[in-house]
């Protein structure tokens, strides 16, 4: 398949790095393809894992049409209105990152994950810590082949108040990514991170597999959006994790738009008392997409918080599920958990199925889920096109309508862009 | 301007408005009155083309048969309908909403004018009845449209906004109106051109405004079928 020790030499990568490497790929050989979800039907042998290419320092020297599609979403805009930060990563290389001093002079720590590795020695305690590279297969696969990705790291007590944000991009054919990004709020500090991900329609079968490891310290915040927009080729195998101390707070927020089939399922580990996570999710899905998201959540601390919340909506043939899991240990007294799963389905072939569970080895807490599945009512139709809006429009103001409680925790400029892409899908030109 | 020619509407092949006529001129306000289950609402909304009701005969507008039109072609010729019992329509707020019809239709809508505009933010779903009666107006008002049938404004709104409803519609001298209610006192101030009886599916009388004034003393049961 590919030497790992080989690229890790070259990518000059210290040794504990290459014995992860080394390891995963001997777990990635022994795991098996995961017992749920959506077929996967994914050739390893096949797939190009990773070249690498020249870092680029400004944005004139990413390729035309990287640079169009950057525009279309109209990312140098976004920076001249205070941006804390791009970096994009084409293939598997971070080529491009701008970043405001003044972030840095605060003493944050945005760096590409690459390099990262060679410059600071305490990552290897962090570094697939929170998902061990045998954790199961994909884990493995990424952890021995990861490339790419960003470190971010605020120092205690500093609030970052601009959104650090990143995207990825895919370009040659199957090539696959496994970007690999770490967020370490210390005690006290304040983050959004945003990154995005899109593909141009020429891309045939990549597998993208990230990894994303937050550390959210005692009464520490962090957001971690991601708007996913993969081509409908793309296979998207995201693990995300994060582990809360003493009232910290954590926010995901995923917005998945495309891609062929996508598993995510973010888990959030709440150790310390009165920590809290909310798990926002909007999938929209067409054509023949499986899109299977939804989040866990496992109580340790006293008094602490889960909230899953799911919005989906599926046309056409396409299909979009949700797993959510709430695991509450023995002394997590006086925990709140919640659950909820919304799907619109567009079509009669659209499918949608809920998978809650719920499982609690602690009597004193407070644990609900709820799941429905609607469609578009007639009437709000017949309403929104006697004001002169095509039957087309009509379901798409009511799907980001549908959407709207969650998507109003994005940032103006990628809710506006949610839209655009929701509109594309479908059928509408703005 | 606006024709209603033998106009018959079915809901499940039960014949709900049964060969109806009416002539709208320009810039005229009709009053349509009738008891509950009259036909009347069902009537405005074989006008808009909802419902997916079937119907037999014409609706001519400026001479043109729109009654098997969808409700987005007949909106953008210029008819407009003040619902009823408007639908929640979640997450869409009503500054989204009026956004999207004023790029669309390249027209401005004020949410001053009925002061709504502090809920401007909301979405519609937990409006009162007034606000959602005032939100209705102010959609038609932005729109300017050639016919524009207020089904039951008056229903859910207090006296003082419905007083400015009624000298908003007077007016609007560029766009005739079917005003329908089940209520004839309020609307005897407005002086409509024309009023007409609508029962068991049949407008069965039409004359001037006194024709409000006979059925605020004696009540629908006077006409028996008959004018």
């Amino acid at each position: 398949m590919i030497n790992v020790e080989e690229m890790s030499k070259q990518r000059k990568e210290p040794k504990w790095m290459t014995d992860l490497r080394i390891k995963s790929l001997k777990a990635f050989k022994q795991l098996p393809d995961p017992n749920f979800g959506p077929e996967l039907d994914i050739d390893y042998d096949k797939m190009i894992y990773y070249s690498p290419q020249e870092e680029i320092k400004s944005l004139k020297q990413v390729p035309k049409e990287m640079r169009d599609t950057l525009d279309k979403l109209g990312l140098p805009e976004f920076e001249k209105k205070r941006l804390a930060g791009i970096s994009v990563q084409l293939d598997s290389s971070v080529i491009y990152e701008d970043v405001l001093k003044k972030i840095r002079d605060k003493g944050v720590i945005i760096e590409p994950m690459d390099k990262a590795v060679r410059k600071y020695d305490w990552l290897k305690d962090y570094f697939a810590k929170l998902i061990p590279y045998n954790d199961h297969k994909f884990a493995a696969l990424h952890t021995a082949l990861w490339s790419g990705g960003v470190l971010v790291r605020i120092p205690k007590g500093v609030t970052v108040d601009i959104p650090i944000q990143t995207f990825f991009l895919l370009k040659e054919n199957r090539i696959s990514q496994f970007e690999h990004t770490i967020v370490i709020a210390e005690k006290g500090s304040k983050v959004h991170y945003i990154e995005g991900c899109s593909a141009p329609q020429f891309i045939q079968k990549p597998l993208h597999v990230g990894n994303v490891e937050v550390f959210v310290e005692d009464n520490a915040k962090v957001q971690f959006t991601t708007i996913q927009n993969w081509t409908d080729k793309v296979i998207n195998l995201a693990t995300k994790r994060a582990i809360l101390g003493k009232g910290a707070e954590m926010k995901w927020l995923s917005a998945s738009l495309g891609s062929k089939t996508t598993m995510l399922y973010p888990t959030t580990i709440l150790k310390g008392d009165d920590s809290k996570v909310e798990n926002l999710a909007v999938s929209f899905a067409n054509g023949e997409k499986v899109l299977d998201t939804g989040g866990r959540a496992i109580h340790i601390g006293k008094r602490t918080t889960s909230r899953i919340i799911n919005r989906s909506v599926a046309s056409e043939n396409a299909e979009v599920n949700f797993r959510g899991k709430i695991i509450v240990n023995k002394g997590a007294t006086g925990s709140k958990g919640y659950m909820k799963c919304d799907s619109l389905l567009l079509s009669d072939n659209a499918k949608s199925e809920a998978y809650p569970s719920i499982k609690s080895s602690n009597k004193e807490v407070e644990l609900a889920h709820e799941a429905t599945v609607g469609r578009i009512g007639k009437d709000k139709l017949d309403y929104l096109r006697s004001r002169g809006f095509s039957e087309d429009e009509s379901i798409s103001l009511l799907v980001n309508g549908f959407m709207e409680p969650i998507v109003r925790d994005i940032p103006f400029e990628y809710a506006i862009e949610i839209r655009r892409i929701l509109d594309m899908n479908l059928g509408i030109n703005n | 301007m606006f024709e209603i020619k033998d106009l018959s509407v079915f809901s499940d092949d039960k014949e709900i408005v049964k060969k109806v006529n009416l002539t709208v001129k320009k810039g005229e306000v009709h009053v349509l009155v009738g008891p509950n289950g009259s036909g009347k609402s069902t009537l405005a909304r074989a006008i808009m083309g909802i419902n997916g009701f079937k119907t037999k005969g014409k609706i001519l507008f400026k001479g043109e048969d729109i009654s098997k039109l969808s409700p987005e072609e007949r909106a953008k010729r210029g008819v407009f309908l003040a619902f009823q019992q408007p639908p929640s329509i979640e997450g869409v707020s009503m500054r989204m909403l009026l956004s999207e019809l004023s790029s669309k239709f390249k027209k401005k809508f004020d949410t001053e004018e009925f002061g709504v505009d502090e809920i401007r933010g909301r979405d519609n779903s937990d409006f009162s009845g007034g606000e959602k009666k005032k939100y209705e107006l102010i959609q038609m008002i932005g729109m300017e449209p050639e016919i524009a049938v207020l089904d039951e404004i008056d229903s859910g709104m207090d006296i003082d906004s419905l007083e400015k409803a009624m000298k908003k519609i007077k007016q609007m001298k560029k766009t005739a109106f079917i005003l329908i209610t089940h209520r004839t006192k309020k609307f005897k101030n407005i002086q409509p051109d024309k009023v007409h009886v609508m029962v068991n599916g049949k407008i069965i009388c039409s004359s001037n405004v006194k024709l409000l004034e006979r059925v605020d003393k004696k009540g629908f049961g006077d006409f028996n079928d008959k004018c």
